[in-house]
């Protein structure tokens, strides 16, 4: 069996699922609304074919956030979702707002510069949440929150995530379901945060490769020396291990001092959805 | 005999909304001459209670349960609720014939593991009894109760005619197996070898990201299912059993005659 058809999903109860998710999870808050960045990447291009199921295209709204070093690509492809599914859009350029913070420093390494992007996307949607009063709908992967290959309280940060528990592989078989523009499916996975980045080789392998290791290591409990066994090297498997440990915190709120009998979420202890 | 699920979504945590709810659907039931209503686990209060348990339980007695006691003079009504007792709380479920609660189970088997927390706010029942009602002789189980082998020894001991399944079961998949297979396998395997009726009702709605996927069903005592839910809705169903079925899945294969059972299981 090949490894990555483990990884294989039922995209018709799955795409359902997620369609009632994020229809669910909006609905009940009283609000009617999603607001999301729209990368022309093949994560928020999913996104954007789920939030038109699940709430009707003139509730979503996509904001193009290019910045000055953007490839044209990417905004000719977010175009193409959007005239496919005819959703809102807005194209708001983040190059004045983030340069008037960088240029504050006579010199800043790419991973700050990326950073502030990022974040400068986040002040974005969530500025236009309150505008269009819709909340703001996630567009990270199960594979890049587990490695922490985002910004935190950046493009890691929203309100709901539809497809956070699904891995690169799986948002493919996802968008080919949902029959995402070819030029979309067939590109190489960029940030985009810099000319010519590419993700897999700023990461140093594959999205299949990782995809691969993180079901075994985390999904089916295999053991580190488990997964070497399946043909991978020691390096790769446990430099990846390694990854999503040193990245746990990206994927929890800030913790909190305990002093009282009741601390907010170690014994104060309720769902998001109370009373929802 | 005409048997409904009510496959409903609830409000975490508002057992006024809740309860408002149940009566609604018993309501429709009644108007279509259904003899028993059948509803979730904790149907009352939401399942992610966590904190919530201390302000969303409640005795059998508390007066927020009485409009459903009134209707059940006509209609058999059973449900989950989040249950109070002398300090200690319970995932129970309570069935109403008659203006009467004629039996209350409490969960025996509280899951721990993975995503769930409820030994960690629950106490365990202590037995899984059966019960006759007008209809039938019937048992109750509540979610994982009914992954126990045990409990399904139990209305193998007991001669359950019809039992009832409460559940609040999360949707979850991978590439070869869907969670609701699970389900169908563990009702139709107890359904053939107890000569028994298995009513499965589960709820639909999400809480925090996790789905309560529905496709609540009943299977006959010859291990079919003769009707099933959607997926994700919220709906009642309605369907007619022939109660001489269990009399005639027995006389096919009269399992239980040929055992003398093991009083110490189950």
């Amino acid at each position: 069996m090949n490894l990555l058809d483990k990884l294989r999903i039922d995209c018709e109860f799955v795409s359902t699922y997620l369609i009632e998710f994020t229809r669910q999870e909006i609905a009940k808050t009283g609000i009617t609304k999603a607001v999301f960045g729209l990368s022309g990447g093949i994560d928020s291009s999913v996104v954007t074919y789920i939030a038109k199921e699940a709430l009707g295209k003139e509730n979503v709204y996509g904001i193009l956030m290019p910045y000055k070093l953007s490839s044209k690509e990417s905004i000719e492809d977010a175009l193409k979702v959007v005239k496919d599914t005819g959703i809102n859009y807005k194209v708001f350029e983040i190059t004045d707002p983030a340069d008037a913070y960088i240029n504050k420093f006579d010199d800043m390494d790419k991973v700050r510069k990326g950073n502030i992007l990022a974040r400068m996307r986040m002040i974005t949607l969530f500025d236009h949440s309150q505008f269009y009063k819709a909340l703001v709908v996630g567009t990270s992967n199960k594979t890049e929150l587990l490695l922490g290959y985002g910004t935190w309280y950046g493009d890691m940060a929203s309100c709901l995530n539809p497809i956070g528990d699904l891995y690169k592989n799986q948002i493919y078989q996802l968008a080919n379901y949902f029959k995402v523009p070819e030029t979309i499916i067939n590109k190489k996975p960029s940030a985009d945060l810099w000319v010519g980045q590419s993700d897999e080789d700023e990461l140093g392998f594959s999205y299949d490769e990782a995809d691969i290791i993180l079901y075994h290591l985390y999904d089916l409990h295999y053991t580190i020396e488990e997964v070497i066994n399946l043909g991978f090297k020691k390096e790769l498997v446990e430099g990846i291990a390694q990854r999503v440990k040193r990245n746990q915190f990206k994927r929890l709120p800030p913790i909190i001092a305990k002093i009282s009998k009741r601390t907010i979420n170690i014994d104060f202890r309720y769902l998001r959805d109370w009373g929802l | 005999m005409k048997i409904s699920v009510g496959q409903i979504d609830t409000v975490l945590g508002d057992i006024g909304k809740n309860v408002k709810k149940l009566e609604h659907y018993t309501d429709k039931a009644i108007e279509e001459n259904c003899d028993l209503i059948v509803f979730p686990e904790l149907a009352d209060s939401g399942y992610g209670l966590r904190d919530l348990v201390y302000t969303s339980s409640r005795t059998p007695n508390d007066p927020i349960f009485s409009n459903l006691k009134e209707k059940s003079n006509y209609i058999d009504i059973v449900f989950g609720f989040a249950q109070k007792e002398s300090g200690y709380f319970y995932n129970s479920s309570m069935y109403l014939s008659e203006g009467e609660t004629i039996n209350i189970h409490k969960k025996r088997f509280l899951p721990d593991y993975g995503m769930f927390e409820e030994q960690r706010y629950f106490s365990p029942g202590e037995t899984i009894d059966s019960f006759k009602t007008k209809f039938a002789k019937v048992t109750t189980l509540i979610c994982e109760d009914a992954f126990h082998i045990s409990s399904h020894y139990a209305t193998f001991k007991n001669e359950t005619e019809i039992l009832i399944i409460l559940s609040a079961s999360p949707f979850w998949s991978d590439h070869n197996s869907m969670k609701w297979e699970l389900w169908e396998n563990v009702c139709k395997t107890s359904a053939q070898l107890n000569g028994h009726f298995v009513i499965f009702s589960n709820r639909v709605g999400f809480e925090d990201g996790v789905g309560f996927f529905g496709k609540s069903f009943i299977v006959n005592p010859k291990g079919h299912i003769i009707k099933e839910a959607s997926f994700l809705k919220e709906e009642l169903f309605t369907v007619e059993i022939d109660l001489r079925d269990i009399e005639r899945a027995r006389l096919f294969m009269p399992i239980r005659k040929n055992e003398v059972c093991d009083e110490s299981i189950g």
